[in-house]
Order: C-alpha cells, then sequence, then structure tokens
C-alpha cells in the first residue's frame, strides 16, 4: 500500500507501507511519534533524513557515525537489541542524530544516544549509551 | 511531591517497579532499580540533555537541507 505526504523535508513524498519504520517508544523526548521513514536527499550524502509519517514538519538528520568518527564501534547493550528484535548487533543499523545550524560548519552529532534500526523488522529506537560520548559532538573540530 | 524516608537497605515500590537504597555514602546515594523491561530507566540530567538535542535536530531540517553539501566537501 502507498501513502502520500503532500509535504515532507524533501517535498511531497509517496511512502510504501514497507518502509515504515516503527519506534514504539517513539524518539526520546518526543514518545508520540512512533512511525518514520528515512529518506535519502539529493546532494546531502551522506546525511539521510527520518521523516516523521505523523507530523510531515519533522524530521531528523541523522548520518552513519563511521563516515564522521570511524572509530566508533560502541556496541548496543543485549537488551537494546532485544527491543528491536534484533540477536545481534550485525541485525541492526546504527544511525547518530545530527544538529545542523544555519552554519553547517557548527554542526553536531549526538554520540550519546544513537539510534538503531533493525531493517529486518522494521522497529527503530533511539537508545542510550553507557560509555562516556558527548550529545552534542562536533563534526568539524574548532 | 511525596516525600518518603528510607534507610539503607530499605525499598519503595512504584507499580511493579521496585527502588532499593543499596548504600548511603557522603553525598550520595546508591540506588537499585528492578523494573519490567519495557520501562525505561534514565539519569535525569542525561535524558534531559538529549530531549534538548533532539529538539534542535529537528529544528535544523530547513535551513540544513540547502546547506549539507558545504557540510560534505568538509567532511573526509
Amino acid at each position: 500500500m502507498l501513502m502520500e505526504l503532500t509535504q515532507s523535508v524533501v517535498g511531497p513524498l509517496q511512502v510504501e507501507e514497507t518502509s515504515v519504520i516503527e519506534f514504539p517508544e517513539g524518539i526520546l523526548g518526543f514518545s508520540s511519534l512512533r512511525q518514520f521513514v528515512l529518506v535519502e536527499y539529493e546532494n546531502s550524502d551522506p546525511f539521510k533524513w527520518l521523516q516523521c509519517l505523523s507530523d510531515p514538519e519533522l524530521a531528523l538528520p541523522v548520518v552513519d557515525p563511521l563516515r564522521i568518527f570511524p572509530d566508533y564501534s560502541d556496541s548496543p547493550a543485549a537488551e537494546d537489541l532485544a527491543s528491536v528484535q534484533a540477536e545481534s548487533a550485525a541485525d541492526v543499523v546504527t544511525f547518530v542524530v545530527a544538529i545542523i545550524p544555519k552554519d553547517p560548519l557548527e554542526s553536531t552529532v549526538n554520540l550519546k544516544a544513537p539510534v538503531i534500526v533493525n531493517f529486518k523488522k522494521m522497529i527503530g529506537r533511539q537508545i542510550i549509551l553507557e560509555s562516556s560520548r558527548e550529545v552534542r559532538t562536533r563534526i568539524i573540530a574548532k | 511531591m511525596l516525600y518518603i524516608t528510607r534507610d539503607e537497605t530499605e525499598k519503595v515500590i512504584i507499580d511493579d517497579i521496585e527502588l532499593q537504597i543499596l548504600k548511603i555514602e557522603g553525598d550520595s546515594v546508591r540506588i537499585g532499580i528492578s523494573a519490567p523491561a519495557h520501562i525505561s530507566v534514565y539519569r535525569h540530567e542525561i535524558f534531559r540533555r538529549i530531549t534538548a538535542a533532539n529538539e534542535d535536530a529537528f529544528a535544523s531540517n530547513r535551513a540544513a537541507a540547502g546547506s549539507l553539501t558545504v557540510l560534505k566537501n568538509s567532511l573526509k
């Protein structure tokens, strides 16, 4: 089945039901936002957008942390993996949420609370790592 | 707010969540929390920092779209 968002971060968007990622607990601080699609935006590689389905105005820029920090190897805890019905870290894809202000050189990513997605089950969750990572880590060092 | 005084090893029950005061040492208190798997437990200040960052991340979307290429060029 196909649904259409008349507007999204990338303009009008047709969404296949099979591409909808369920976030049973929402995003931290936004527990009512339960359904997202991962959208690629022309020219914005390596960034993608987690577009909220219930509110077309809301989208989170996300990025594969290894594209920015090659040494980022923090594994999700077993209970976090279980929460997205994954058996091992190999079953999930990890993204970090970016904050991109007016001056993109000031952008930061949240290494403390990555988003993990089990694409086999289409379930996602924003987890909090126990390791001492920063919530706002500059992408480009000063 | 409800105030309860507890000594070391004593517990408080909130629904199906059990809190136990494990150790009181100087200014800090060690708490043990037993809760069902679907209950998320976070340190308050970390949770607040993350929700504030998520707010800023949601706010970044529009201006960001066009500027991401600038950022991309700065990345390796």
